[in-house]
């Protein structure tokens, strides 16, 4: 298999971090978009890639590192939330909702119009559900504050883990994760998946 | 704890208001795995809520596990681990 060079990722504003070239064997590069986010708690910064691979033709694409061996996405939660719950959520418990389950930040990018409000806090939510699910925080019991949704400048929305679950995920060597959202009609849903490159990132010439 | 402690008549309460689940919350015995019963991880997060505002307390983060949400007993366990009276 040939391999696939997928260039220099270049610093933008912090907190991205330089990302030095990636070889990954046997794909054909579709499209690649860079991301990054930062984590919070244990003052580490992570460095998040979201990419996507097309397979080599007629391959069975199970991605290989260029050593050869298999590497998988080893953590991955998807949730998906009914517009309505979440609105009835709202009606029964008020801002006691809002309080308990996001942070000052998410309520406000949430916004004050009511159908809008609805669906970008039921996305919230469903990401944060999507985190506990792709990092197995399901028996630690974490609270849901410590996941947070951020929207970088461009609009891409990111993951910052706080407190304890911060310090679970340091613990268990996760650094690297992706999330994508998207609603439609009564629905939100948002993926999380732990990621890891396949080459260690390299320090800028 | 009796199975019909004020507790687990509370958690039964929040489960029939909240829990939509498949079977009859009311009737629900302390051990029924609830999430077999339909609970989902939306609707465990307003039975919280609801018992949070009813005995005014908040449930620490440890307890706030899938498996806390698993039963009534568990449920009732929780609350009484959380202060509620």
């Amino acid at each position: 298999m040939r391999p696939n060079y997928l260039g220099l990722l270049r610093r933008k504003t912090s907190p991205h971090e330089w990302i030095g070239p990636l070889h990954l064997r046997g794909f054909d590069v579709r499209r690649v978009s860079a991301r990054a986010s930062g984590w919070s708690g244990g003052g580490h910064n992570g460095a998040m890639l979201s990419f996507h691979l097309g397979s080599a033709a007629g391959s069975a694409g199970v991605p290989c590192a260029p050593d050869g061996q298999p590497w998988w996405p080893v953590g991955l939660g998807v949730d998906l939330v009914h517009l309505p719950r979440v609105a009835q959520a709202l009606d029964a418990f008020g801002e006691r909702f809002v309080q308990r389950l996001f942070t000052a930040q998410e309520a406000l990018d949430a916004g004050a119009q009511p159908v809008v409000r609805v669906e970008r806090l039921a996305a919230r939510f469903a990401a944060k559900e999507a985190a506990i699910k792709a990092f197995g925080l399901a028996e630690v019991g974490v609270n849901w504050r410590d996941l947070e949704v951020a929207r970088l400048p461009d609009g891409a929305p990111v993951l910052r883990v706080h407190g304890r679950a911060a310090a679970v995920l340091q613990s268990r060597g996760v650094a690297h994760w992706a999330l994508s959202l998207s609603h439609d009609g009564d629905h939100a849903v948002a993926v999380v998946a732990i990621v890891q490159p396949a080459v260690p990132a390299q320090a800028a010439p | 704890m009796s199975a019909s402690s004020p507790l687990f008549d509370a958690v039964r309460d929040a489960l029939a208001a909240h829990g939509r689940l498949s079977v009859d919350a009311r009737a629900l015995s302390p051990d029924t795995d609830l999430y077999e019963s339909g609970l989902t991880s939306q609707c465990s997060v307003n039975v919280m809520l609801a018992l949070e505002g009813r005995f005014d307390i908040e449930f620490p983060d440890h307890l706030l596990t899938r498996s806390t949400f698993s039963s009534v007993a568990r449920i009732a366990d929780a609350l009484a681990q959380s202060g509620a009276a």
